[in-house]
């Protein structure tokens, strides 16, 4: 499948925040990244989709110092691959890593010291209020919540208040009122002009904060550019039958669909560009089959992701 | 230098195992000293001035040590105490161990510090406690012969305040070295523990031309025991044997040799593979 990338062909002057060249990791018996380029502007909100195994977290590890490529090359700001990159970076990688036995408070001074800060405690107390752990600053991380963890987490992404954030799965482990919580939070940033790189599996969430997304799988890039490029990929339609089978058989030979997905009783069925979904209708009643309900379905990135996934 | 020293304080000042087992050490060194000196006075002296199996009456004549006193107080202080650099290097073995098994070595990395900042941080840790010991030891010295002493000579023995730091930074690196290869906090404990208890027992078994050269009896004989050259002389009356015997600068050199290769070792290990 083509990849379009045709952000880059814009003729806004942006900033080039990501360069990622022909990035591969091979490990022992698999191969976690493969060829795999992507570039990333400032102010984007970026989303890195792809199944589990797809090379998300493994390319980000790479990306942020903690795990070496087999070959490719990445480059921040234009300054390559150097660690003090990093703390121009809020980075949040797999599970949050904190000092049990450190207090909320404790565990930020140590993330503010690395990054070089000298006044810290206004900052801590600001974000610690931010992410609604004020009243447990004094509490010890063992004692924390998975929602806790995952709020610090965040929290020592912003101390220093990045110009960058990248985010392995931020809500991980949050209810919906975290995840929406987490939600503003990303938002407020965005609109603060900063560049954000967000790898996830919740779809809907990144429908709803990114700009641009980069999906892959198996380690390969299948497709990037902006969220609207994406989504205008085909047209999803749904279609009622009184024998649900038979016209999911039929559908299945039909070369303009795409996928075909049950749900709630109806049909979820995609239809690539230009396809009219009054042809489907006439091709099914010239084979006895007539539609009992037929309707355009809002496009999301769901399904969007799971045509993508399934042509490759 | 400085801020990572500042970054180390702010993770571990409230880490309690380590104020614990300091306070055993500067409580158990000096019960040692007393519970070692009675022995010694008791038991071990007494027993070496009556006549030797296999030596002739009259080759081998023992006279008391005065470990109590001045020129030999710092020496005997310095004996007992190196004994327990096992307990004190337990505490970098949990430091370390602690950050990889939290993660906190790779969140570390990922909020901005370089490998070679993280390596320097713990080297400041083990620097640190070797002063810690060094000073502690040379006021216990003080203190001690000061009560127990007549005369007051300071400056007779004084060299063996660096080598005796020399010692502990050689101990600690041993420790460093295991836990940075294991990782794992239990396993590293008690590979430190049991390392000095393998190389002893190597001795019994091993030719003593060949024990001479084993790391952590190099690293012992830095600061002998007080009858050390005595137990020597009777050793060789008794086997008939030369005992090679290395001078104080051949002890330094062979322990700085080794502990070379060990930071080698570890440096490539920790560049190797990923957090």
């Amino acid at each position: 499948m083509e990849i379009l990338k045709l952000d880059q062909f814009s003729d806004r002057m942006e900033e080039t925040i990501l360069e990622i060249s022909n990035l591969k990791k091979v490990y022992k018996d698999t191969t976690a990244v493969r060829n795999l380029s992507i570039s990333v502007q400032k102010g984007q909100v970026f989303g890195l989709l792809g199944p589990n195994g797809s090379g998300k977290t493994t390319t980000l590890g790479i990306i942020l110092g903690v795990l070496r490529q087999t070959s490719g090359s990445f480059s921040w700001f234009g300054n390559g691959d150097k660690d003090e990159n990093r703390k121009r970076i809020g980075a949040l990688l797999e599970t949050p890593n904190f000092y049990p036995y450190l207090s909320a408070w404790d565990n930020l001074v140590v993330v503010a010291k690395i990054k070089g800060m000298t006044e810290y405690d206004g900052r801590i107390e600001e974000i610690l209020k931010r992410v609604n752990l004020y009243e447990r600053r004094k509490s010890k991380f063992k004692t924390f919540s998975l929602g806790m963890k995952q709020r610090l987490a965040l929290a020592s992404t912003m101390i220093n208040d990045p110009d960058i954030y990248v985010l392995d799965e931020p809500t991980n482990g949050l209810d919906p009122e975290g995840i929406a919580e987490i939600r503003t939070i990303i938002l407020e940033i965005a609109k603060e002009g900063k560049t954000i790189i967000i790898a996830s599996h919740i779809l809907d969430e990144i429908e709803k904060v990114c700009t641009h997304a980069a999906i892959l799988r198996k380690g390969e890039l299948l497709q990037t550019g902006s969220i609207r490029e994406i989504l205008t990929q085909e047209r999803l339609v749904m279609l009622k039958a009184p024998d649900l089978r038979a016209l999911a058989e039929a559908l299945k030979n039909f070369p303009e669909c795409g996928f075909v997905k049950e749900e709630g009783g109806e049909l979820l069925v995609s239809l690539n560009e230009n396809v009219d979904p009054s042809e489907i209708n006439k091709k099914l009643s010239s084979q006895g089959i007539y539609l009992s309900g037929i309707k355009e379905h809002r496009k999301n990135l769901e399904s969007t992701f799971l045509e993508i996934i399934k042509d490759n | 230098m400085r801020q990572l020293l500042s970054i180390e304080y702010s993770k571990l000042k409230s880490l309690n195992a380590i104020k614990i087992i300091l306070i055993i050490y500067m409580i158990i060194v000096p019960l040692f000293m007393y519970v070692a000196s009675e022995f010694l006075y008791g038991i071990l002296f007494p027993a070496l001035k009556q006549p030797q199996p296999g030596v002739e009456p009259g080759t081998f004549v023992f006279n008391y040590p005065q470990i109590w006193e001045f020129p030999e107080m710092l020496k005997y202080t310095f004996y007992c105490a190196s004994y327990f650099h096992v307990l004190v290097s337990l505490i970098l073995v949990i430091i370390v161990s602690n950050e990889f098994s939290f993660r906190t070595a790779k969140q570390n990395i990922i909020d901005g510090m370089t490998k070679k900042q993280l390596i320097f941080s713990k080297l400041a840790i083990l620097l640190f406690l070797s002063v810690f010991v060094t000073l502690y030891n040379c006021l216990l010295a003080l203190v001690l012969g000061l009560i127990n002493s007549d005369t007051v000579n300071l400056y007779e023995n004084s060299h063996y305040i660096f080598v005796f730091f020399f010692q502990s930074f050689c101990y600690f690196s041993i420790a460093l070295f295991f836990v940075t290869v294991i990782r794992h906090t239990a396993m590293s404990l008690v590979t430190v523990i049991v390392f000095p208890v393998v190389d002893f027992i190597a001795g019994k078994i091993v030719p003593p031309m060949i024990y001479v050269f084993f790391p952590l009896n190099i690293f012992s004989t830095l600061t002998p025991s007080p009858i050390r050259k005595e137990i020597l002389q009777l050793e060789e009356s008794q086997s008939k044997q030369k005992i090679l015997e290395l001078e104080l600068w051949q002890l330094i050199g062979l322990s700085a040799a080794f502990v070379l290769i060990l930071y080698f070792v570890s440096y490539i290990s920790l560049k190797k593979r990923d957090l």
